[in-house]
């Protein structure tokens, strides 16, 4: 295992930046659409497979967990125009994503970090 | 873009959050415009011969791969409401004149609608420049 | 009211694995400075030299250092080459995420770190060894 630099932990963290960045996409479009008619706000879920692949034993070095992501609208109520879009709920899912990017941003660089301590750089 | 904008839920441009962003801004910028002038022309008074004069009001319509465009524009009634104003030089022979249909709290809610669907897009857009910069900083010292 | 979909940062990581150890420097015997006397002892370096590099000989994993290091070269090389295409992706508009290219370009950085430090490591020893009185 020489110079497996990128381990089991970076492909999950890597793996869970994708799915963050998926939400905010996700929650953008929902922000997006607060005022179209017939609009249905939508949400993903990644944590559950990534953490079903990890309890499984399925995760390796230098590969990525495959991770099903799923998509379901959410069941806020309908109010004008047929729009479900719940702005506050979705403006907080904003900020929470965007501070749990950072914090496995941070997690990444920091396990990639403790190599380049222990070669003494 | 072809085949990437035709990808299921994963949108997968660098920044698509700052284009998501950018697009309902757009929309709701001119539906903001379009209301402006509905105000404006709240008592703009046409002859009972023609139309009277039509409010705008943009349709939007969600973008599959993502954000909001809008898609068309509906009027309001042509026939507006008969008014009665005889001095006008408009008038008709008994004396009416057609009014635009426009209900001025209607268009005022609808402002503040569209003022806070603006800025909440404004706010996502400060939100990727935190993440973007966050993921720039990954194995920075 | 909660979110629906969006775990806690906490749940996630709580379910990691432990975070590893550096096996490969161990294993091969070569060391930087804060290991070495540990990883001396793993592999019974018997010339007495303080940083234990084995050139040519058997290392505890029983692969033969000189493979070892080709094979570390060869990823090293893929790692670069990596992050070169993804920095090409993004310099015409076509990468999917920033953090894509950051990650491997931290990726392809310590690994570059890790290689040079073995070699300035292996070097020492062999220089070392080379000086002694025989």
């Amino acid at each position: 295992m020489s110079f497996a630099v990128s381990d089991a932990v970076s492909e999950v963290l890597h793996t869970a930046l994708d799915g963050l960045t998926m939400r905010q996409n996700v929650t953008s479009n929902n922000i997006a659409n607060v005022d179209t008619p017939n609009f249905r706000a939508s949400s993903i879920d990644f944590e559950t497979s990534l953490r079903a692949a990890i309890d499984d034993g399925e995760v390796s070095d230098n590969a990525m967990p495959s991770v099903d992501v799923t998509t379901t609208p959410t069941d806020t109520p309908v109010g004008a125009n047929n729009n479900n879009v719940d702005l506050r709920k979705e403006e907080v899912a904003m900020v929470q994503t965007q501070y749990q990017y950072q914090v496995l941003g941070q997690a990444i660089g920091d396990h990639y970090r403790l190599t380049q301590i222990a070669t003494g750089m | 873009m072809g085949a990437r904008s035709e990808a299921s839920t994963r949108m997968s441009n660098a920044f698509n959050l700052l284009r998501v962003a950018d697009e309902a801004m757009g929309a709701h910028q001119t539906w903001m415009d379009a209301l402006g002038d509905n105000i404006a022309n709240v008592n703009t008074y046409q002859p009972t011969s023609g139309n009277a004069f039509q409010a705008q009001y943009p349709i939007f319509q969600a973008d599959p791969s993502g954000g909001v465009r809008v898609a068309g524009v509906a009027q309001s009634d042509p026939q507006g409401r008969e008014v009665s104003m005889p001095d006008s030089p408009l008038a008709d022979a008994d004396g009416y004149v057609r009014a635009p249909d426009i209900d001025m709290s209607s268009e005022m809610s609808q402002l503040i609608m569209a003022q806070r669907g603006y800025e909440a897009s404004v706010d996502v857009t400060k939100t990727a420049q935190t993440t973007y910069n966050a993921a720039l900083s990954i194995g920075q010292k | 009211m909660s979110v629906s979909g969006i775990e806690s940062v906490g749940a996630v990581s709580g379910a990691l694995p432990a975070m590893p150890t550096m096996p490969s420097l161990d294993d091969v015997g070569s060391t930087a400075q804060p290991s070495a006397a540990g990883a001396a002892d793993a592999t019974g370096a018997t010339t007495g030299a303080t940083t234990g590099a084995q050139t040519g000989a058997q290392s505890a994993s029983g692969v033969e250092f000189g493979n070892l290091l080709t094979d570390g070269l060869d990823r090293l090389e893929g790692l670069q080459n990596t992050s070169s295409g993804l920095a090409v992706q993004a310099a015409t508009g076509d990468s999917t995420s920033i953090h894509d290219y950051t990650i491997a370009a931290a990726e392809a950085s310590t690994a570059t770190q890790l290689a040079v430090s073995l070699r300035n490591t292996g070097l020492q020893a062999f220089n070392q060894i080379m000086s002694m009185q025989v």
